[in-house]
């Protein structure tokens, strides 16, 4: 149980709550499901109470957000902070699709490919797969002897 | 009816041979005259040094009257057989198909907007010509000032979304900046070469048309000879008034000189580093450039590379052009006579290192030409500088009424004027004689008193450019760097005091030399006055020509107009359109740190962490060092932590992401006053 008294628990519960309205909103979040998401959130977060209200519930939004990556592609991400950033991707890119502009589409049934697009956002999207390639120095060294003829052109056989 | 590059080769020769005699032979004539009119006759020790110098300087200035009477010739008669855009053109008639082509951009700390508004002209256009396809577009950061990144970051994620070019155009930023430009380009290569066949290079201030692009690809897939294809890039959406006048002379003037020296170069010519299409795999084979032997400056790191590159792809065997009648290529101008010449200095110093490349073993000996000729573009400068003193000793110590061949020195005088200032007498002849293309630039008064005024501006420009020329040389050859800020290329308006403080020097130059000058002689004086002029005004000179007021009345006026102003192209309409969105968009979301901004904002902090990579193992003394910093940030504020700290923390992706999580963990007070970003706490 926290230790500190029951008002002053619910007033900092309450900030956290708007706290994560504050961050969905931030995110886009359509006001119609907004609710549902933020009372979800911090029902959970109250579970973990040993933590300050707001550190809890931010903790809990990175989870909840991380979770759709789980939920939707089936993969687990390294870290909840990872995936959470890569479900804000995908949310952000998904929200430019001209087929589905995503405020139509229900939060729940976002997918991460829709039409073939892929809604992540990795360092393969910012840059395409490295092909490598050696690229040595030019050689740009003084002509040694004969100057004046190689600047005439008097021996192109010598330079070829 | 193809053309063989043997063929091309034996063309070129005669038409480099026709030049030489026509630069050589009235350059000793004029030399000859020139000796008629000294004191001595010619055989004073000073006067043989004033005949060097004179034959050097009066070579050049025939190089630029031919070429632009050449390139002249060419507009009037409309059709240069031997072109690159034409050059092997099939009878079939059916397009060129076209090759993967990337579309580079180096850019350096620049404004986001600008930039990723000009790329996003750019790909537009392509887009219109139904050929997006075969190219892919990538930014290729050297930026190393956190908040810049941070906003090519979100700049080129907000465009990708705009256009849907995912995994058409591409981003990626160097942390450690090698070889500069050049060393980005050559990062990309190593990387991503392989990948495509052509690369456009674009500078930051560049925008391209489309269908240009189109062009330049078909003339290299025509052309397996070509190495690289230079475009001519002409200034537009300038607002001072010198850049008016600088934009206004080069849309005027450039095309005759580009035409000229298109026809005496061919394919042996030079690129000028943007705006170009260039053959991949012989640049990586060819084009790397070495580190300099020897010392500064002409041992290190080549800082102008694009000149030698030219070379060094000439030496492998392939062929350099310029192409001039290609439309749909711009680029921007520094806005103030301080910003050209801030360019120049950099550009002088890395012309000058060309002294230590030209002497290479195997370069074409054209191209060992064009090194020197780049040289010559600012020791020119000096030698004109050296000629206008020794002439004065001369005046000083001559003997009193000597002879002078009075009839013979002026009509030298009017040779020199005529060289100074036919090339602009015939770009206006040629401009005036159509009249839809007189209204391109003012009409026929507006053009006729933009070209008197921007010739008064450039003869008073001349001398400080001179003196600022020879000093850079003289400063480069003791290995000496001037301290200049960083190059303006938005409007900035000089305040008295800054002019004061760049140009009191050469006004006092103007001023002393005036004084010796007069008490040498009253006609000398009256001859060099113009010089002197240009000396002692350069304070009022940089500073109103500065102005953004003056050039957009000078607009309003019809005065230095030219054709992008009257039919603005689509591009540039775009490019236009694009600002107005960002600035919009700017302004919606309000002041923002943009490394508050990547910490707090949800999507901009998703988007920024993308482009990280997570560490596998850090050690102890860095982990702790990034922990102290994000608790400094957390506690006192993200305006405690230094430019190196910010960019330490933006490269870290745990960092990045405990900074966010704990951030709106914050009580709201340090929530709302540390960390504010409007339409979130603010």
């Amino acid at each position: 149980m926290p230790m500190t008294a029951p008002t002053s628990s619910n007033a900092l519960w309450d900030d956290a709550e708007r706290r994560v309205e504050t961050y969905l909103r931030a995110m886009l979040v359509p006001a119609a499901i907004r609710q549902e998401m933020v009372s979800t959130i911090i029902e959970r977060a109250r579970a973990h109470s040993d933590e300050p209200p707001l550190a809890a519930a931010m903790r809990e939004v990175q989870t909840h957000l991380s979770r759709q990556v789980t939920r939707t592609q089936g993969i687990i991400p390294s870290t909840p902070a990872t995936g959470s950033a890569a479900w804000r991707v995908a949310v952000w890119r998904h929200s430019a699709c001209s087929q589905c502009t995503w405020r139509a589409v229900p939060w729940g049934s976002l997918r991460l490919s829709h039409e073939g697009q892929q809604f992540s956002l990795s360092g393969m999207d910012a840059m395409p797969m490295v092909q490598r390639a050696v690229v040595a120095p030019a050689q740009i060294r003084p002509a040694p002897e004969g100057f004046l003829s190689r600047l005439l052109g008097l021996n192109e056989e010598q330079s070829n | 009816m193809r053309t063989t590059p043997k063929e091309l080769t034996a063309i070129a020769s005669d038409r480099r041979l026709l030049l030489v005699l026509l630069v050589l032979i009235p350059t000793f004539i004029g030399v000859w005259m020139f000796a008629n009119t000294l004191p001595f006759g010619g055989a004073h020790p000073l006067e043989i040094a004033l005949l060097i110098l004179f034959g050097l300087l009066f070579t050049w200035l025939w190089i630029g009257l031919w070429t632009a009477l050449i390139g002249f010739m060419l507009q009037m008669r409309g059709n240069d057989w031997l072109k690159i855009s034409t050059l092997n053109t099939p009878s079939h008639g059916r397009p060129t198909p076209l090759a993967s082509t990337a579309v580079v951009m180096p850019i350096c700390n620049e404004d986001a907007d600008e930039v990723f508004a000009r790329l996003r002209a750019t790909y537009l256009s392509l887009q219109e010509t139904g050929e997006l396809e075969h190219f892919r577009f990538y930014i290729l950061s050297d930026s190393n000032q956190p908040e810049k990144w941070v906003d090519e970051e979100l700049a080129w994620a907000r465009l990708c979304r705009e256009v849907d070019g995912f995994e058409k155009i591409f981003y990626r930023r160097r942390r450690y900046r090698v070889k500069k430009k050049s060393g980005n380009i050559i990062d990309f290569m190593r990387r991503w070469g392989k990948k495509h066949e052509y690369m456009i290079v674009l500078d930051a201030d560049s925008v391209m048309g489309g269908a240009s692009m189109v062009h330049m690809v078909q003339a290299m897939e025509r052309n397996l000879h070509v190495g690289i294809i230079q475009t001519l890039p002409v200034s537009q959406g300038m607002d001072t008034l010198y850049a008016r006048v600088q934009q206004f002379a080069g849309r005027l003037y450039s095309p005759m000189f580009a035409a000229g020296l298109a026809w005496w170069w061919l394919g042996d010519g030079q690129y000028w580093g943007h705006n170009v299409i260039i053959r991949i795999a012989p640049f990586m084979n060819h084009c790397n450039l070495p580190r300099m032997p020897g010392i500064k400056p002409f041992g290190g790191e080549i800082l102008s590379h694009d000149f030698v590159e030219a070379a060094l792809m000439n030496r492998a065997g392939y062929q350099v052009w310029v192409s001039y009648d290609l439309p749909g290529s711009w680029e921007e101008y520094p806005p103030s006579l301080t910003d050209d010449l801030k360019r120049d200095r950099r550009w002088c110093q890395g012309n000058l290192q060309h002294g230590g490349v030209m002497i290479a073993e195997g370069l074409p000996l054209m191209q060992r030409f064009l090194l020197v000729n780049g040289i010559m573009s600012y020791t020119g400068s000096l030698l004109w500088f050296m000629l206008l003193i020794l002439t004065t000793i001369l005046a000083w110590i001559a003997p009193p009424g000597a002879e002078v061949a009075l009839e013979q020195a002026i009509q030298l005088l009017w040779i020199t004027l005529g060289l100074l200032f036919l090339p602009k007498i015939l770009s206006l002849l040629n401009a005036l004689r159509d009249k839809e293309r007189s209204a391109s630039f003012g009409g026929r008064v507006g053009l006729s008193l933009s070209v008197l005024a921007e010739t008064l501006l450039s003869a008073l420009s001349a001398p400080v450019r001179m003196v600022f020329h020879s000093r850079f040389i003289i400063l480069t050859l003791m290995n000496k760097t001037v301290a200049w800020g960083a190059q303006q290329r938005g409007e900035f308006v000089m305040s008295w005091l800054e002019a004061a403080r760049n140009y009191a020097g050469t006004t006092l130059i103007g001023l002393v030399w005036g004084v010796i000058a007069w008490y040498a002689s009253p006609v000398f004086f009256a001859w060099l006055s113009p010089v002197l002029l240009g000396l002692v005004l350069s304070i009022p000179l940089a500073r109103l020509t500065s102005l953004g007021t003056l050039g957009r009345a000078a607009r309003h006026r019809k005065l230095f107009v030219t054709p992008e102003e009257i039919q603005l192209p689509a591009e540039l309409e775009e490019y236009r359109k694009g600002l107005k969105l960002y600035a919009d968009e700017r302004a919606a979301l309000g002041e923002v740190d943009p490394f508050v901004l990547a910490v707090v904002e949800p999507m901009a902090n998703a988007i920024h962490t993308a482009f990280l990579r997570p560490r596998r193992s850090q050690p102890e003394s860095v982990r702790l060092r990034r922990a102290w910093m994000q608790d400094k940030a957390l506690h006192e504020g993200p305006a405690e932590l230094t430019s190196a700290e910010r960019a330490e923390l933006l490269n870290d992706l745990d960092a990045m992401h405990n900074l966010h999580q704990k951030v709106w963990s914050l009580p709201e007070v340090s929530f709302k006053k540390y960390w504010p970003v409007p339409g979130i706490n603010a």
